[in-house]
């Protein structure tokens, strides 16, 4: 599932997020920006949980978890 | 290329921070700085003591709490040629924490049977102890008078008490009166003791002074705990030095001793107060000039009576650690980042007061989340922490809380958890265990199970495993 | 020089920042200047055309190591000198360490700490009476028992409470006074001060005192209309002469060392000193405006150059503070947002 939404956040190279939708800005760190790119380039949640652990030589059951948290923030987050 | 870069940082769990929330308000808990790391107490690596002793695990360093006495006590002899130091057993009273203190040249300072008990049986002589605390049973004064403490009376009532036991086994009792004052800090501790401005300080003395089988020897107080105004300790050498001289006018006693309690803080960050222990704590050597110029001005022209002090938390808050780890995380629906730790409010009785310093046992890098930590306990109210910046932490990951080595080990409680282990890094490095970790058996050896409740099973249908026929 | 100024926060509670810097500025006195700011939303933070660099700083809570490690970090990277530190809140971890940031190569002119605790309003009292001032008839209570006493004598409604360093408000009668005693010592611990109104006008002047008992200079203001906070609006310089002498003697006796300002009130025969504030008020450009250039005296003094003292101004000047926008890119926020 893509979420149309993500592709208007614009972000930075230091990792700032900008919802133009709503004026919140946020923070992200260098593995929640990579997911987001996975995510924007069209990726499902378990393509990007791929990456994430093939670029950092982690557990994909690790970097599953991970992906599927960072999901949650994105929905607390209102940015899906 | 790109690669390569983002390998050059550490993995971390992926994370957004809203800016301009709650933590980021003006003068918040929240810091921008990375949050420190300390791999090692005394030397020891954290991770070697979790690993052989278990976490949670409370850490004490012996040479801490020497070094600590020592700077103590040489800064209030520099000032003062005839000093008492008392350790004070309810702000730690294992027995190896005790047995250093007493090493190194103070006596013991109880304030309950327990305590006394304690100190006996770790090989102090009674007549190095000072009993204080309001409630002393009969037997227990009784064994102070026979072997011979200083008893330190909170009430006309034990006063009438000692004088029937004295005479009852026809010995003396050292005694010293307990006394409370207004020092100009709120809350006055009025409790404890007899008021000086009320004059039943001075009607209590009277009694003491022609009590059959009573040895008046001093006065004591004690104006309250972590006490950041030296100001107050002035306040109050004065009005003991000036009611030790109007018992000696009034009665012909002249006491031996002035004991000013303790009550001096450690570098703890007391909630509420915004600027830094280093700056809000005063140096120790402050109090020991309040106290000592007053005392050394007002007996300008008579002998120096002696000047009893018993500090505990000042001694040993920063020599004790605890090293605890992360055993789950969630998240919270205000987006907040939750772990819960295998230590809680159970361990951290003086959390509700302090704010300790969290400590990373590894660099977790820079990305700091705003974070809440939950202890082990079904409890709501089982929270260490609120409002914390931390790095997105693994399961596992530990952390050191510092400084804890007042109170905490005495204040603790057993609910529904085992209490840890503790363990002192002796001078040489060697680590000795000083306490076990509880066991079902040590902590039910107190009970007593009625016979006939004995190998009752319930018997409720539909609640069985499947696996159990 | 390259100098660091901390107060970025010029809004509507203004911190003294950015008016040090534009003094700076505008006399040549700091070839860079760089904003120590807490927070990156503070105003100070995007005034490029007055502050060259910003760095975030940790909270003066953080202590005397992050707050090193910061100004170490910001002295390896534009080379500062001297630091001039504008807020109350990090004002005890400064004078404490002045030595020791003397060491770090960054200079300070800073009130000793025997200085900065004249201020707490016990120690008041004793100095109106050594430089024979008139403090408004005070009494210290500790207790609510003892605030019942005071109220049974005095019944001479509204008093001020106010606490040991921070905070005042009016009290109309002893339940007001209790609630607010309650309240007052929450924050700022005791003993609080009972306090009667002495009415006339309230009088201010910012100055700077030697270290050696000289007053390098002072401008006297009277503020003519304040914000719904209390803060200035417009004011006017004012010539006077007691209070000139007031300042002279309050720095001749205690040998001041840095910026201050005395808050005073001035009833029909007598000044009453209200507060000393021990560092520069945020209304300081003020005083550069009609000449008397503070902040530029306070770097020269740091640098062991004789200033000029002279407190000669022209009377009668207009001050209005006024707001103005600034329009950037959110990436400056952003990059000061993820600073360390």
């Amino acid at each position: 599932m893509t979420h149309s939404r993500l592709l208007q956040l614009a972000t930075n190279d230091e990792g700032f997020c900008f919802d133009p939708r709503t004026g919140e800005t946020y923070q992200l760190n260098d593995t929640a920006r990579l997911v987001l790119t996975e995510l924007k380039k069209g990726q499902s949640e378990d393509a990007a949980a791929r990456t994430l652990a093939a670029t950092y030589e982690i557990p994909l059951h690790e970097a599953e978890t991970d992906t599927q948290e960072f999901m949650q923030m994105l929905r607390i987050n209102g940015v899906i | 290329m790109k690669q390569t870069k983002k390998l050059t940082r550490p993995y971390s769990k992926p994370s957004m921070v809203k800016l301009g929330g709650p933590l980021y308000a003006k003068h918040g808990a929240a810091s921008n700085n990375s949050v420190p790391v300390r791999t090692s107490i005394s030397k020891v690596p954290v991770s070697e003591l979790a690993q052989k002793f278990g976490s949670p695990l409370f850490v004490f360093s012996e040479d801490a709490i020497r070094n600590a006495f020592t700077n103590y006590t040489e800064v209030f002899k520099r000032f003062y040629p005839k000093m008492v130091f008392g350790w004070s057993y309810k702000t730690n009273y294992l027995k190896a924490i005790c047995a250093i203190f007493h090493e190194e040249g103070a006596i013991a300072e109880v304030v309950s049977d327990f305590e006394y008990e304690k100190a006996r049986a770790l090989g102090v002589p009674g007549e190095q102890i000072i009993f204080n605390g309001p409630y002393k049973p009969k037997a227990a004064l009784k064994r102070a008078i026979e072997e011979g403490a200083v008893i330190h009376v909170d009430s006309m009532d034990e006063i009438y008490q000692i004088e029937s036991i004295a005479t009852e086994i026809k010995l003396t009792a050292r005694v010293g009166l307990r006394v409370n004052m207004n020092t100009g800090v709120y809350p006055q501790w009025s409790r404890f003791g007899l008021n000086i401005e009320s004059g039943q300080a001075m009607d209590a003395a009277r009694r003491l002074a022609k009590a059959p089988g009573i040895d008046f020897e001093g006065i004591h107080c004690h104006i309250g705990t972590f006490m950041l105004s030296v100001q107050a300790y002035e306040i109050a050498a004065e009005k003991m030095a000036n009611l030790f001289l109007e018992i000696e006018s009034d009665t012909g006693i002249r006491l031996k001793y002035i004991d000013m309690g303790g009550g001096f803080p450690s570098k703890s960050h007391l909630k509420g107060v915004y600027q830094s222990p280093e700056v809000a704590v005063p140096n120790i050597s402050e109090y020991a000039i309040a106290i000592t110029s007053c005392l050394k001005r007002i007996f300008a022209d008579s002998e120096l009576p002696t000047l009893v002090l018993e500090a505990g938390r000042h001694l040993i808050d920063e020599a004790g650690f605890l090293i605890t780890s992360v055993i789950s995380r969630k998240l919270l629906p205000d987006a907040r980042r939750a772990y819960v730790l295998d230590a809680g409010v159970n361990l951290l009785y003086t959390s509700t007061w302090y704010r300790p310093v969290f400590e990373l046992d590894g660099d977790e890098g820079s990305f700091l989340e705003p974070a809440v930590l939950f202890g082990p306990l079904c409890m709501n109210i089982d929270v260490v922490d609120n409002s914390l910046m931390l790095p997105p932490l693994r399961v596992g990951k530990r952390l050191v809380l510092s400084p804890v080595g007042a109170y905490n080990v005495t204040q603790w409680m057993q609910f529904i958890q085992y209490r840890p282990a503790v363990v002192l890094v002796r001078k040489n490095g060697k680590v000795d265990l000083i306490r076990h970790k509880e066991s079902l058996e040590a902590v039910e050896n107190l009970e007593v199970l009625p016979e006939d409740l004995q190998q009752k099973q319930a018997t409720v249908l539909g609640f069985k495993s499947r696996n159990v026929s | 020089m390259h100098v660091g100024i901390s107060g970025m926060n010029a809004t509507d509670n203004p911190g003294p920042g950015v008016p040090v810097a534009r003094s700076l500025r505008e006399s040549g006195a700091a070839s860079r200047i760089i904003g120590l700011t807490y927070d990156a939303h503070d105003p100070g933070n995007y005034m490029d055309f007055m502050i060259d660099h910003v760095h975030r700083m940790p909270y003066p809570t953080k202590g005397w190591n992050a707050l090193s490690e910061a100004l170490a970090h910001v002295k390896k990277i534009h080379e500062i000198e001297a630091v001039i530190p504008c807020l109350d809140v990090e004002l005890p971890l400064y004078i404490k360490h002045q030595n020791q940031l003397s060491e770090l190569g960054i200079k300070t002119f800073l009130p000793t700490e025997d200085q900065f605790s004249l201020r707490s309003k016990e120690k008041l009292i004793k100095l109106c009476a050594d430089i024979d001032i008139k403090y408004p008839e005070t009494a210290l209570v500790n207790s609510i028992d003892e605030l019942q006493e005071f109220a049974d004598q005095d019944p001479d409604w509204p008093i001020f409470v106010k606490g040991r360093y921070y905070k005042a408000s009016a009290a109309y009668n002893l339940q007001d006074a209790v609630h607010k005693f309650i309240e007052i010592s929450a924050d700022w611990g005791l003993p609080i001060l009972l306090q009667k109104p002495v009415s006339g006008i309230e009088i201010n002047l910012v100055g700077l005192g030697d270290g050696e008992g000289g007053l390098c200079g002072s401008v006297a203001i009277k503020k003519l209309m304040t914000t719904s906070i209390g803060k200035i609006w417009t004011g006017v310089t004012i010539d006077h002469p007691a209070l000139n002498d007031l300042a002279e003697r309050f720095v001749s006796h205690t040998k001041w060392r840095g910026p201050f300002e005395l808050e005073c009130i001035q009833n029909s025969e007598d000044i009453f000193l209200i507060e000393i504030n021990p560092r520069f008020p945020a209304w300081v450009y003020f005083a550069t405006g009609v000449g008397i250039n503070l902040p530029e005296r306070l770097l020269r003094l740091m640098q062991g150059i004789d200033v000029g003292r002279t407190s000669e101004y022209p009377v009668g000047k207009y001050f209005v503070r006024y707001t103005y926008e600034i329009v950037t890119d959110i990436n400056k926020f952003f990059k000061l947002a993820s600073s360390v």
